[in-house]
């Protein structure tokens, strides 16, 4: 019984030895385990500290390159309404002159027809004929010039509606003549003492084009307004000698591709695009004029839209003596 | 001595009970291991019952009970480590250690403890496998740190009960056979501390629950 | 009396053939017509001292009336024609420059044809 219970305790001793030793062991495990933990979990707070901040700035980005397409959107908006604002005073013009042909033909109508009146008293029959004829030419007149002012107001409600991303077919030539015709009026009346030959070379052949009408014609426009500024500067800064010529002509060509395209080039002996600028132009926010005058989107949406009519957008110029924007534009869809 | 016994069993059981009482009631609020944990518990107490029964009530060994349950227990445990490491390269690992491990006590009962014996053998090769995985289980917390205070993570407490349970039970299993093997009586503090150590497991596995139960802390 | 409307709008040959019906059956007026600065001038070449008037518009593609302006005061001298210039701005800067260079009447668009008749007729 005894040499049991030294055996016995002696067993205890052993197994609470062994039993220790394994209790150091694990404690010394799990305070090492914890040790490195902390560490890893610094090191893991740290980088999710830096993640979060990242998360914050992009978060930041994210609404600041929101904020800049919503500025890009009202830009654009605005240099539209800045074109149109280029425009009114053309406008003006062009339907001062329908309607005053409008009221002088019917004020000749009001007379010719008094005296129809007093022709048939008199039963001059061949008199009255005469005079009717001359009543329906100027009807005719009337009708014309009442047109002609109803499609500028249609045109320029056109160019300041949202565009419809329609393509229509439509004629480039009058589109262009329209355009040439509004911006000269609308640049003079900025400028009084502006004056500058136009000249146009239309190819008849080219018929109907399909395209988004307000676009193209945004991009016609803006052409022949930089055109007018081109020439109007060289103006300021040379001789009496130099006279401005702002021409406009269209062709017809067959792509090497087989598919018909019209080349629409508009083109202004002023003071040419300098070297360092050329790649530039077509920037957005890029500038020549000074500071308030011009949005710089101009020829950035100019070359957008015409990209996104499958065309062509290029420049060819000589400094000092000539700028040369062409146009290439597939005349059926695609 | 009797006496003794009596009050580690009582303390083994009722931690027993109100650990899988607790895991019942904290069953929807936990994430996937930490269910298969309740089911272990709930399954150790079945078996235990049924042990009981069977030593008190059919009067011969419920050591086939052991034999029967090592195997299911580890392989409850392979499932709830599978959960916990989440590593694909290691799933074919461990359910074959779960195989292996039954064909190691089929071959155990066959040559060497028969189904009157107690299957110590099986319980020390499960305990080393356990005390393998507990140790992966924290090399990958600490591969996947986080910002929360590691005392209330609960695969924490979780792989540390693990750990620190099978390596006292290698232990003592250990010195249970060697006593067997010189045909000596291991002395009785062995099954005390074993059943203080079961009390211990499960009232630490209950608050792993209860720790992954709580709301969790919010992310920033 | 003979006047030369120099206008780019063709129409503008219509109506004054229109308003001046009576003077042109009974003679007291001859018309002739250019649509540009340039054929103003051809005309000028050719027709030496018949027009007694020209009225002129000022906003005209190519040569201006303004131009057409200095040039007929510089050339034809004796006797120079008088010149009415009509335009659209009727702003200060072009009637000064209009007066500057010898114009002898200044009309803003609309016309009123009773005032322009009156003013021919007082020459």
């Amino acid at each position: 019984m005894v040499y049991l219970n030294t055996i016995q305790s002696s067993d205890i001793i052993v197994f609470f030895f062994a039993g220790l030793m394994t209790i150091i062991l694990l404690f010394g495990f799990i305070l090492y385990f914890l040790f490195t933990y902390r560490h890893k979990q610094r090191d893991f707070n740290l980088l999710q500290l830096q993640k979060d901040e990242i998360d914050t700035q992009k978060h930041l980005l994210e609404n600041t390159l929101n904020d800049l397409k919503l500025t890009q959107t009202q830009l654009i908006h605005s240099e539209k309404m800045a074109s149109l604002g280029e425009l009114t005073a053309g406008i003006a013009h062009e339907i001062q002159n329908p309607l005053n042909f409008v009221n002088n033909f019917s004020d000749v109508n009001i007379e010719l027809l008094n005296e129809m009146i007093t022709a048939l008293d008199n039963q001059n029959y061949s008199e009255i004929k005469i005079m009717l004829n001359d009543v329906l030419m100027n009807e005719t007149k009337i009708n014309d010039h009442g047109k002609r002012a109803d499609g500028i107001i249609k045109s320029m409600l056109q160019h300041s509606r949202k565009s419809s991303g329609i393509k229509e077919p439509i004629n480039i030539n009058t589109l262009a003549d329209e355009y040439m015709r509004l911006a000269y009026h609308g640049f003079r009346a900025k400028d009084k003492s502006f004056n500058a030959k136009t000249e146009t070379d239309f190819d008849d052949s080219v018929g109907p084009v399909n395209v988004v009408p307000q676009d193209i014609g945004r991009v016609i426009l803006n052409l022949i307004t930089n055109a007018f500024y081109a020439v109007s500067e060289k103006k300021k800064s040379t001789s009496e000698s130099y006279e401005p010529i702002v021409s406009i002509n269209t062709r017809k060509k067959i792509a090497p591709g087989g598919k018909p395209t019209v080349i629409l080039s508009v083109r202004d002996n002023g003071n040419g695009i300098p070297k360092e600028a050329i790649d530039k132009i077509f920037q957005p926010f890029f500038t020549t004029k000074p500071s308030g005058q011009g949005t710089g989107l101009g020829l950035s949406l100019s070359y957008d839209i015409v990209k996104a009519h499958g065309g062509d957008l290029k420049v060819s110029t000589k400094e000092g003596e000539y700028a040369e924007f062409i146009i290439t534009l597939p005349i059926q869809n695609g | 001595m009797g006496i003794q016994a009596d009050v580690f069993d009582v303390f083994y059981y009722c931690s027993l009970l109100i650990s899988a009482a607790a895991g019942c009631a904290y069953y929807k609020k936990t994430d996937l291991p930490y269910k298969w944990l309740t089911t272990l518990m709930i399954l150790t107490l079945v078996s235990e019952l049924i042990a009981k029964y069977i030593a008190f009530g059919i009067e011969i060994s419920n050591s086939v009970v052991y034999h029967i349950f090592t195997p299911i227990e580890y392989t409850i445990y392979v499932i709830i480590f599978i959960n916990f490491i989440q590593n694909n390269k290691l799933n074919i690992l461990l359910w074959t250690s779960a195989l292996l491990l039954l064909l190691f006590e089929i071959g155990n009962t066959i040559f060497f403890q028969p189904l009157q014996e107690t299957n110590t053998n099986t319980m020390i090769a499960e305990s080393t496998l356990l005390v393998i995985l507990s140790l992966r289980l924290f090399l990958k917390i600490r591969a996947t740190p986080s910002q929360q205070n590691i005392l209330k993570r609960g695969d924490f407490w979780f792989a540390s009960a693990v750990l620190c349970y099978y390596a006292f039970n290698i232990l003592i299993w250990g010195f249970h056979s060697m006593k067997v093997y010189l045909l000596d009586n291991p002395p009785q503090i062995i099954y005390n501390v074993n059943m203080l150590l079961s009390g211990f497991l499960y009232i630490t596995f209950i608050t792993a629950i209860i720790l992954n139960g709580m709301p969790k802390h919010q992310t920033p | 009396m003979k006047v030369l409307v120099v206008d780019d709008e063709r129409d503008v040959q219509i109506l004054f053939e229109q308003r001046f019906r009576k003077e042109i059956k009974n003679n007291d007026m001859q018309f002739a017509f250019a649509f540009s600065g340039e054929e103003a001038l051809d005309y000028l070449n050719i027709h030496q001292h018949e027009a007694v008037l020209i009225l002129s518009d000022i906003n005209m593609p190519g040569m201006s009336g303004l131009e057409l302006l200095d040039r007929i005061k510089n050339k034809f001298k004796t006797p120079p024609p008088k010149v009415m210039m009509i335009t659209a701005y009727g702003d200060k800067e072009n009637f000064e420059t209009a007066m500057r260079l010898g114009a002898d009447d200044f009309l803003t668009k609309p016309v009123e044809f009773t005032v322009l008749k009156e003013k021919l007729k007082a020459i």
